[in-house]
C-alpha cells in the first residue's frame, strides 16, 4: 500500500493532461474541453455583441446610410445565429461539461474523446460561418432562415455558409447532449439518487434529453433544405410541390424548445445561487424540480406561436395559445420559490447574487410580455415588430446571460483559484442591467409605433428618433457592463486573491474540491446522504454503505483513467468504467467531418466522399476495442478488491446509454422525415404527385420480412455469452449483417428501378430521401454486426463481458432498424395505396 | 447596496415616465400605431393590450416588491421544506397564475371571435412583390400599386398571396398582420371607421429591401370612393404634347415595358407596379419617396441610390430622354 501523498502523485500522473504543439489537439480532459467551449463562445459572444453595436449605430437616426441594407441584413443574421448557436447553448454546454463530474463526484464526463469531437465540430462549424465574411457571402436570411427565401432560387453560397455552419454546430449539441445525459445517469457518486441531484445537474439532465429531440429534428431541416440547395430535391420547392410552410414547422419545433434549452440550465444556476447566498436550502425543490419538467415537456407544444400571422385555423392557435400560457405557470414555480427561499434570509448581496437579482426582474417583466404575445389577436398586432425583439432580449438577456454572469462570477474562483474584483463585479452589474433597460425598454414602444423588425432604417415621419438614440446609448453602456466583466476576469486570472475550496460556503460537491481542481477532480470518491451535502453531516448508515468501497478506490485506478458508475436512479455502485487517455482521433474525426461539409459548400463532392470515407476509418480507429487492453481491465485487481467489474455491460455501461441517445437522435431525425411526408401530402392535391404509380410493394414487403428476421435474430444475440456459444453467436452476427445487406440491396433495386429521379417532385424527394435514412439504419447494424462477427472469429481471447456488450448495442440498435424500417414501409409503401 | 438601488429605480421610473409623456405627445402623426385604432379590429386590439397592461403591470409589481421584503424585509427563521413555504409556492404560483391565465385564455379566444372575418361587398387582392405591393380590385377591375383606396365605414375582404418570398402585411392603425404566402392565399378584413391615411409595411423579412416595402391605405368617404373608382376605371388619355411623346418612345426604347404595364398601351410587363394611374399616386418606391417631379426623375435615372438593392435597374438615358420620360409619366393620372 502506498501513502496518500504518493498515490495522489500517482493519480495526477494517469491525468496529466497533453502539453505544447500538437499535444493540445489530443486534450480529452472535461475541463479543458469544458473551459475551451466557455471560452470559444465567449468569443462569439462579443463578436455577436460588436454587430449588434454596429445595428445600434445604424439604427440611431432614421434614415441612416451608415451600413446600407445588405449589410445590416448580413449583420442582423450573423448576430442571431452567432448568439443562438455559438454563443448560449455552447456556453452553458462548455459550463455543464465542466462543473458535472465535479458537482456528482465523478472524475470525467462519460465520453471524453466524444466531448473533444464536439467541441472541434462546434469550433469549426462557428469558424465556417465567419469565413462567410472572407468569402464576401455572409448570410443574410435570417437566424430562422426561412424558405422560400433560402432556396437556391433567392440566396446564393452564403445560405449554404450557413446551413452547414449550423450542422456541424448541431452534430457538436448533440454530442455534448449524449454527454450530459449519460454522465448524469451513471457518474454520480454513492448515495446521490434522482431526488438529490443539485438542480443546475436537474435542468441539464432534463436539457440534454430536449437537446436529443430538438436538435436533431432541426439537424433533417437544415439537411433537408441543404439537399434542396445543392442536389435538387424538392421538399421546399414549390413549382414542385414543395411546401414553405413546412419549414417553419420543423424550424420552431426547434426553435422554441431551443429557448427553453438555454433558460433552463439559466435557472439551474439561479437555484444554486440563491441558497448558497440566502444560506439555506432551495424551498420548494420538488416543486422547482416538477417545473423544470413541466417546461421541458410543454416547450414541445408551443412552436405554432411563432406562426400566429401565418393564417393558419383558429382553433390550432387557441391550442398554442393555451400551452403557451401553460408554460408561464412552470416559471412561476420557480421565480415563487426563490422568493421563499430567500424571504426573511438577508441575502448577501455579493456580485452573483446582485445578477440573480437582476435576473428576476428581467425575466418576469420578459415572461409578462411573453404570456401577452400568446394571445392570438395581441400577437396579431406586435409578432414581428420590435415589441417582440424587446420581449425577447429581456427573456434571453434577462433569463439566459444575467443567470450565465451570475454563474460566471459565481463559478469562476472555482475553475481559476482566483477571487473576482469585487467593485469591478458592481460596475459591470450596473452598467448592465441599466445599459439594458435604457437599449430595450424603449424596444416595446417602438414596436407599438409602427417599427417592424429586420429593417435596416425607418422613415422619419415615424418619429422614433428619440427612442432610438436612448437605445443605441443604452448599448454601449451594455457593451461597457461586458467589457468590465471581462477586464475583471482576466485581472483576476493573475492579481486576484486566493478563493480557497470554498469561498461562498456552498453545499454543492464542486466546493469540496481544490480550485482549481486537479484533472482527476476527486482522489476519493465523496459519498452523499442529502441535497447539501456540504452543509449536513452523513448519516451514519449510508457512510458506512459506501465507505469501504469509496476507500477502495482513493486514488485507484492510478494506472488508468477510471472512475466510478452507479445505477441510474438510486445510485448504488455498480462498476468502474475505463476513460480514454489523450488521443488525436477525435480531431482527425472533426476534421474529416468540416471537410465533408466543405465539399458540399463548394459543390466539390469528391471531396466530400473522401472525407466521409475519412471519417469511416477514424470511427473504426475510435471504436475498435485494443484486445489487451480490455484483458489488462479485465484482470485488474481493482475488480477484485471492489468486487465491481471494470468492463460493464447492459445498462451498468455508459456505451449501452448512449446507443439509447443514439436511437432518440436518429428516431426524432427520422420522425420530422415522417411528419415531412404527411405534411407535405396533406397539402397536395394528388398523391403520388404528378400523377406518378404508386410504389411497388413487392420488393419493399419482401426487404420488411428480411429486415424483422434480423432484428428477430438481433435481440436474441446477446442473451448469454459463453465459450461454447460464441460459434452459434458468430453465425447469428453474420446473420444479421447479412439481412441488413440483403435489405438495403432490395431497397437500391427499388429506387433503381423505379424509374423516378429523386428531383422530380416533393415526393419522389420524401420517397428517395425516407428510404435512404432506412437504409443508413440497416448499415449501420450491419457494419456494429459484421465487426462482432470480425471479433468473434478473428480473436478468441476477448473478455466475454466486452463481446457480450458489442452484441448488446447490436441489439439496441436492431430496435431502431426495427421502428424505421416498419415506419419506412408503412408511410411510403402502404399509405399511399390505402388511403 | 441599498443607497444604489434606492438611487436607480426612481431613475429608471422616471424614465419609463418621460417615454410614456414622449408617447402621449400631441404633436406626432401615429399614421403607423396600433394604440391609435381608426377601426373596430385595432380599437379592439388595443382594447386587449390596455387590459394586458394593467393586469401585467399589478403582477409585475407584486413579484418585485415581495422579491424586495425578501431581500430586505426582516429576519425570518429557515423555511426549509416548511408547509408554508409549499404552501406559498402552490398559492401564488400555481392556483393565482392558473386563475388569471384561464382569464386570459378566455379574453383570447373571445377577441378571436369578435375579429373574425365579417361579411363584405368589396375585396381587394394584395400580391407582395420583392418589395413593392401589388393591389388589384378583382370585382372592380382596377389594379394599382403601393396604396389601397378604402371607403370609410365599409368592412373590406383583403386576400393576400405573394409572387416570391413571404411577406406580411401591417396597418397598426386599422389591423393586425397577416402573412403573404407564395402557395396559399389567406384572408384578413379593414375597416375604417375614420377618413384619413393609414401607412403600412411589410413585416417579415423579404430580402434585402424589406424595409421600404410601405404602402398606404386611404380611407375615403364612400362618394369619394366612387369618383376614385370611375377614375381608375377608364385610362385617362390626354392628347400628348410632342415631348411627352417623346417620352412615349424613350419608355418602351429603354424597355421599361419589359417590368411595367400602361393599360392601353402595349406595355403589359408584370415584374414592376403597373403605372396606369402612376402620376395619382402619393409615394413611389413603395412608400419611399413623395411622388413629385424632383422625385419621379431622380428614381427613374437611378433607383439604386434611393433604394440600393432593389430590382429596377439603373437607366442610361440622356437628360433630354429622361425629362419626356417623366413628363410622360407625369401624364399617367
Amino acid at each position: 500500500m502506498h501513502s496518500k501523498p504518493e498515490n495522489d502523485r500517482r493519480l495526477a500522473a494517469t491525468w496529466e493532461p497533453a502539453h505544447g504543439f500538437p499535444g493540445v489537439l489530443s486534450e480529452v480532459n472535461n475541463q479543458v474541453i469544458g473551459v475551451r467551449f466557455m471560452v470559444t463562445a465567449f468569443v462569439f459572444f462579443l463578436i455577436g455583441g460588436i454587430l449588434a453595436l454596429l445595428m445600434r449605430v445604424q439604427l440611431t437616426v432614421a434614415e441612416n446610410d451608415f451600413l446600407g441594407p445588405q449589410k445590416y441584413n448580413e449583420l442582423f443574421t450573423m448576430h442571431g445565429s452567432t448568439m443562438m448557436f455559438l454563443f448560449a447553448v455552447p456556453f452553458l454546454e462548455g459550463l455543464a461539461l465542466y462543473l458535472l463530474p465535479m458537482m456528482i463526484g465523478a472524475r470525467d464526463v462519460a465520453f471524453p474523446r466524444l466531448t473533444a469531437y464536439g467541441y472541434w465540430v462546434y469550433l469549426f462549424g462557428g469558424v465556417l460561418f465567419y469565413v462567410s465574411f472572407l468569402a464576401g457571402a455572409v448570410p443574410d436570411i435570417g437566424w430562422f432562415g426561412y424558405t422560400p427565401l433560402s432556396t437556391s432560387r433567392f440566396t446564393g453560397i452564403s445560405t449554404d455558409f450557413w446551413l452547414l455552419g449550423l450542422s456541424l454546430v448541431e452534430v457538436a449539441g448533440l454530442t455534448a447532449a449524449v454527454e450530459i445525459v449519460v454522465t448524469i445517469l451513471k457518474f454520480r457518486a454513492p448515495g446521490m439518487t434522482i431526488g438529490r441531484l443539485p438542480l443546475f445537474v436537474l435542468s441539464l439532465l432534463v436539457v440534454g434529453v430536449m437537446i436529443l429531440i430538438a436538435f436533431s429534428v432541426l439537424l433533417t431541416a437544415t439537411v433537408m433544405l441543404e439537399l434542396d440547395r445543392a442536389f435538387n430535391t424538392a421538399f421546399f420547392d414549390l413549382t414542385r410541390g414543395g411546401n414553405n410552410l413546412l419549414w417553419q414547422h420543423l424550424f420552431w419545433f426547434f426553435g422554441h424548445p431551443e429557448v427553453y434549452i438555454m433558460f433552463l440550465p439559466a435557472t439551474g444556476i439561479i437555484s444554486m445561487v440563491i441558497p448558497t447566498f440566502s444560506r439555506r436550502p432551495i424551498v420548494g425543490y420538488v416543486w422547482i424540480a416538477v417545473a423544470i419538467l413541466l417546461t421541458g415537456f410543454v416547450s414541445f407544444g408551443l412552436w405554432v406561436h411563432h406562426m400566429f400571422a401565418a393564417g393558419l385555423p383558429d382553433l390550432a392557435m387557441t391550442f398554442f395559445t393555451a400551452a403557451s400560457l401553460m408554460i408561464a405557470i412552470a416559471s412561476g414555480i420557480q421565480i415563487f420559490s426563490w422568493i421563499a427561499t430567500m424571504w426573511g434570509s438577508r441575502p448577501t448581496l455579493s456580485v452573483p447574487m446582485l445578477y440573480t437579482l437582476g435576473f428576476i426582474f428581467l425575466f418576469v417583466l420578459g415572461g409578462l410580455t411573453g404570456v401577452m404575445i400568446a394571445m392570438v389577436p395581441f400577437d396579431q398586432q406586435v409578432h414581428d415588430t420590435y415589441f417582440i425583439v424587446a420581449h425577447f432580449h429581456y427573456v434571453l438577456i434577462g433569463g439566459v446571460i444575467f443567470p450565465i454572469f451570475s454563474g460566471i462570477y459565481y463559478w469562476t474562483p472555482k475553475i481559476s483559484g482566483r477571487l473576482l474584483t469585487p467593485w469591478l463585479g458592481y460596475a459591470s452589474f450596473w452598467s448592465t442591467f441599466i445599459g439594458f433597460n435604457l437599449t430595450f425598454f424603449p424596444m416595446h414602444i417602438m414596436g407599438f409605433l409602427g417599427l417592424p423588425r429586420r429593417v435596416y432604417t425607418y422613415p422619419k415621419e415615424l418619429q422614433l428618433e428619440t427612442y432610438n438614440i436612448v437605445a443605441t446609448t443604452g448599448a454601449a453602456l451594455l457593451g461597457l457592463g461586458a467589457i468590465l466583466l471581462l477586464a475583471d476576469l482576466i485581472y483576476s486570472l493573475f492579481k486576484g486573491k486566493i478563493a480557497g475550496d470554498n469561498p461562498w460556503h456552498a453545499d454543492s460537491l464542486e466546493w469540496s474540491v481544490a480550485s482549481p481542481p486537479p484533472n482527476y477532480t476527486f482522489f476519493i470518491f465523496p459519498i452523499v446522504s442529502s441535497r447539501h451535502p456540504l452543509w449536513s453531516t452523513q448519516t451514519p448508515d449510508e457512510s458506512s454503505k459506501y465507505s469501504e468501497l469509496c476507500l477502495a478506490m482513493a486514488g485507484e485506478p492510478h494506472d488508468w483513467r477510471g472512475t466510478l458508475v452507479t445505477d441510474a436512479t438510486e445510485a448504488n455502485p455498480q462498476a468502474i468504467q475505463f476513460l480514454p487517455s489523450p488521443c488525436y482521433v477525435p480531431f482527425w474525426t472533426a476534421v474529416a467531418t468540416l471537410a465533408a461539409a466543405v465539399g458540399i459548400l463548394i459543390q466539390a463532392y469528391i471531396l466530400s466522399a473522401f472525407a466521409i470515407l475519412a471519417l469511416v476509418i477514424c470511427l473504426v480507429i475510435w471504436l475498435y476495442p485494443n484486445t489487451d487492453q480490455l484483458n489488462q481491465l479485465a484482470q485488474s485487481d481493482l475488480a477484485t478488491t471492489t468486487d465491481l467489474s471494470t468492463l460493464p455491460t447492459s445498462t451498468a455501461s455508459v456505451v449501452w446509454w448512449a446507443t439509447i441517445g443514439f436511437n432518440i437522435i436518429t428516431g426524432s431525425s427520422f420522425a420530422a422525415l415522417i411528419y415531412s411526408y404527411f405534411y407535405i401530402r396533406l397539402f397536395s392535391s394528388q398523391w403520388p404527385q404528378d400523377g406518378l404509380p404508386n410504389p411497388s410493394l413487392s420488393a419493399a414487403l419482401f426487404g420488411l420480412f428480411v429486415v424483422v428476421c434480423g432484428v428477430w435474430v438481433a435481440r436474441r444475440l446477446p442473451l448469454t455469452v459463453s465459450q461454447q456459444r460464441l460459434k452459434s453467436q458468430a453465425f447469428g452476427s453474420i446473420a444479421v449483417a447479412l439481412a441488413c445487406s440483403m435489405y438495403i440491396g432490395l431497397q437500391v433495386w427499388d429506387l433503381t428501378s423505379c424509374g423516378l429521379s429523386p428531383s422530380k417532385n416533393a415526393y419522389t424527394s420524401l420517397f428517395f430521401v425516407i428510404t435512404a435514412a432506412s437504409m443508413l439504419c440497416a448499415l449501420v447494424v450491419g457494419a456494429f454486426s459484421v465487426f462482432a462477427a470480425i471479433r468473434l472469429i478473428c480473436n478468441r481471447h476477448i473478455p466475454q463481458s466486452s463481446i457480450q456488450l458489442h452484441l448488446e448495442i447490436i441489439s439496441l440498435l436492431s430496435v431502431l432498424l426495427f421502428g424505421v424500417s416498419i415506419l419506412t414501409f408503412t408511410t411510403v409503401y402502404l399509405t399511399p395505396i390505402i388511403f | 447596496m441599498h443607497v444604489k438601488m434606492q438611487k436607480v429605480y426612481p431613475l429608471i421610473i422616471l424614465l419609463i415616465i418621460a417615454m410614456s409623456a414622449n408617447l402621449a405627445g400631441c404633436h406626432q402623426s401615429h399614421n403607423q400605431s396600433m394604440l391609435y385604432p381608426a377601426g373596430p379590429a385595432a380599437a379592439h386590439i388595443a382594447w386587449v393590450w390596455w387590459f394586458l397592461f394593467f393586469v401585467c403591470t399589478a403582477i409585475f409589481l407584486i413579484v418585485i416588491l415581495l422579491t424586495a421584503v425578501a431581500i430586505w424585509g426582516p429576519r425570518s427563521a429557515t423555511r426549509h421544506e416548511s408547509t408554508l413555504g409549499n404552501r406559498f409556492i402552490i398559492f401564488s404560483g400555481i392556483v393565482i397564475p392558473g386563475f388569471i391565465l384561464l382569464a386570459l385564455l378566455v379574453v383570447s379566444v373571445r377577441s378571436q371571435v369578435v375579429l373574425g372575418m365579417p361579411s363584405t361587398k368589396l375585396t381587394v387582392r394584395v400580391t407582395g412583390h420583392m418589395w413593392w405591393w401589388e393591389v388589384e380590385y378583382p370585382e372592380l377591375g382596377i389594379v394599382t400599386a403601393n396604396e389601397i383606396h378604402i371607403p370609410v365605414g365599409q368592412p373590406i375582404r383583403i386576400e393576400l398571396i405573394s409572387a416570391d418570398v413571404i411577406h406580411s402585411l401591417w396597418v397598426p392603425n386599422l389591423q393586425g398582420k397577416m402573412d403573404l404566402l407564395p402557395d396559399k392565399i389567406n384572408a384578413t378584413w379593414m375597416l375604417a371607421e375614420e377618413q384619413g391615411i393609414y401607412r403600412g409595411q411589410c413585416a417579415e423579412y423579404c430580402g434585402v429591401q424589406h424595409a421600404w416595402m410601405g404602402l398606404e391605405v386611404i380611407a375615403i368617404p364612400p362618394e369619394r370612393f366612387n369618383q376614385w373608382k370611375q377614375g381608375r376605371q377608364k385610362h385617362s388619355r390626354v392628347t400628348l404634347s410632342q415631348s411627352e411623346r417623346n417620352g412615349f418612345d424613350v419608355f418602351f426604347k429603354v424597355a421599361c415595358h419589359n417590368c411595367h404595364a400602361i393599360d392601353g398601351t402595349s406595355a403589359v410587363g408584370v415584374r414592376g407596379p403597373n403605372l396606369t394611374h402612376l402620376a395619382s399616386r402619393r409615394t413611389i418606391g413603395a412608400g419611399l419617396l413623395e411622388n413629385n417631379h424632383g422625385n419621379l426623375s431622380g428614381w427613374v435615372a437611378d433607383p439604386q441610390t434611393a433604394k440600393p438593392g432593389n430590382l429596377m435597374p439603373r437607366t442610361h438615358i440622356n437628360s433630354t430622354d429622361l425629362r419626356s420620360l417623366v413628363e410622360y409619366l407625369e401624364t399617367l393620372k
